[in-house]
């Protein structure tokens, strides 16, 4: 009859019973139409108490994002959305971006993986739509959709498998460089700027900016770091718990010979077994996010 | 039978049973408490549609509309923030005669899964039969049978814990 079970539930809650009043009172609701008001409890307060709180904190720091963070993002989510990439294999190109009018044009090009081998993809933005298209669209789908790193084309499949077999990767990748070397990198900066920057000066976005301590009104380095959270984590799906068992590779303060000051971070998080590298740079005042990135494949 | 003598019949006959089974599924006395005035609210309102039913379906229809209940709270925001470990230090008194062995067994059943806790409820504490475990939970017998064997194992495989002849 298994009475180990009825008779454990029944012995366990042998206090527990509708008592005279109780039931009285059961009827009076019940035959009233009286719904349950739910009763608070203190630990139900408290934890009520504690989500209010973090809602507030999170309120406080809502994320805003420049137009050109903006326009990476969605071109980012447009990539994924068309060509199935991951923001893992994306991390092996670099987002170049151009406005013109209301019009934004991103390109992904890799500085490491042959351009012959990987493409470059680009998508083009307006207010409310997202183009997106690759190099090799015109390429049989069949050459690489199924293939393997010998594919002369590498898709989404090839870029993943790179990720996790970098040293088979490495070796086609190379060969592909020693038949056909590339160009130097028209995006690259010129070198003679780079040269003759000051020691506390570095180059980012086509302006120069110096270290600096946050001062008054500047945001404090737990309320940056807080705001890289949020957009690593939103842009990148990553979790909190990966984001906090990540390691900051860097954590500068910057002031612009533009004008306003900004904070920059990098991040390396462990996911799936790959390393993230996460960077931001934002308003140092305000926190509006100005720029995100992952690297993953080496295209630093 | 008049409504409210009947409602009256049916609080007294499985009022305790109704108020136990959702203790064990809410782990909160208060949160019980409250399911068992929403379950005979919505009997009270339903019993219209309840006709002609013999007694053991008019304790699978009850049981079904607490098991409902029950599930409607676990969903809503208000059970989202129930701390089990602390709920189960606020239990309420026990038998003067309870085992260690009768309490680790009741602990193991607060712990279960929900879908298996709710086959255990209703199969080993109201000892419905395992048809009546099926209609109240509108899955197969199939289904009951799975649950049980999963939450049995879950359990520790007590010889007396294994599925009655029917």
């Amino acid at each position: 009859m298994n009475k180990p079970i009825t008779d454990c539930i029944s012995e366990n809650l042998a206090g527990l019973y509708i008592t005279p009043a109780h039931h009285q009172q059961l009827m009076q609701n019940i035959t009233g139409g009286t719904k349950v008001k739910k009763k608070l409890t203190l630990s139900l307060i408290m934890a009520l108490a504690f989500i209010l709180l973090a809602v507030t904190a999170l309120a406080a720091i809502v994320l805003t994002r420049s137009p050109q963070a903006d326009a990476l993002a969605r071109a980012r989510k447009a990539l994924v959305e068309k060509y199935g990439l991951t923001h893992a294999t994306l991390g092996n190109f670099s987002a170049f971006d151009k406005q013109e009018g209301d019009q934004w044009t991103v390109r992904f090009t890799s500085g490491f993986l042959h351009p012959s081998l990987v493409g470059e993809y680009k998508v083009i933005l307006d207010k409310n739509s997202a183009q997106a298209s690759w190099s090799f669209d015109d390429v049989d789908r069949a050459t690489w959709e199924k293939a393997g790193l010998e594919s002369p084309v590498w898709g989404q499949p090839q870029l993943a498998q790179a990720l996790s077999n970098p040293e088979a990767a490495d070796a086609i990748n190379m060969k592909r460089y020693q038949e056909n070397p590339t160009p130097p990198d028209p995006n690259m900066p010129d070198p003679k700027v780079l040269e003759g920057l000051d020691k506390d000066a570095s180059y980012w976005n086509g302006e120069i900016v110096r270290d600096a301590t946050p001062g008054q009104g500047d945001l404090t380095r737990e309320q940056a770091l807080e705001i890289a959270y949020q957009a690593f984590a939103e842009d990148f799906g990553l979790t909190r718990a990966e984001l906090e068992a990540g390691t900051i590779n860097h954590a500068n303060f910057h002031t612009r010979d533009s004008g306003g000051t900004l904070w920059g971070f990098g991040i390396v998080i462990e996911k799936d077994g790959m390393l993230m590298d996460c960077g931001i740079m934002m308003d140092g005042k305000t926190g509006e996010v100005l720029y995100t990135n992952v690297i993953t494949g080496g295209n630093g | 039978m008049e409504k409210e003598q009947r409602l009256e019949a049916w609080l007294t006959s499985y009022g305790d049973a109704v108020l136990r089974m959702c203790y064990v599924y809410l782990a909160d006395r208060h949160l019980a408490q409250d399911a068992v005035q929403d379950t005979f609210l919505k009997v009270w309102h339903h019993m219209d549609r309840f006709e002609g039913r013999n007694e053991a379906s008019e304790k699978t229809w009850i049981m079904r509309i607490a098991i409902n209940t029950c599930k409607d709270y676990r969903r809503s925001a208000w059970f989202k923030h129930v701390d089990l470990a602390k709920a189960l230090e606020d239990m309420p008194l026990a038998a003067p005669d309870t085992t260690e062995e009768s309490r680790a067994l009741f602990m193991d059943v607060m712990r279960l899964p929900d879908k298996l806790k709710q086959v255990i409820l209703l199969y080993h504490f109201h000892n419905l039969t395992m048809a009546q475990t099926a209609d109240a939970l509108r899955i197969s017998r199939q289904a009951v049978q799975y649950r049980l064997k999963k939450a049995y194992q879950l359990l520790g495989d007590l010889p007396e814990r294994s599925v009655r002849d029917e």
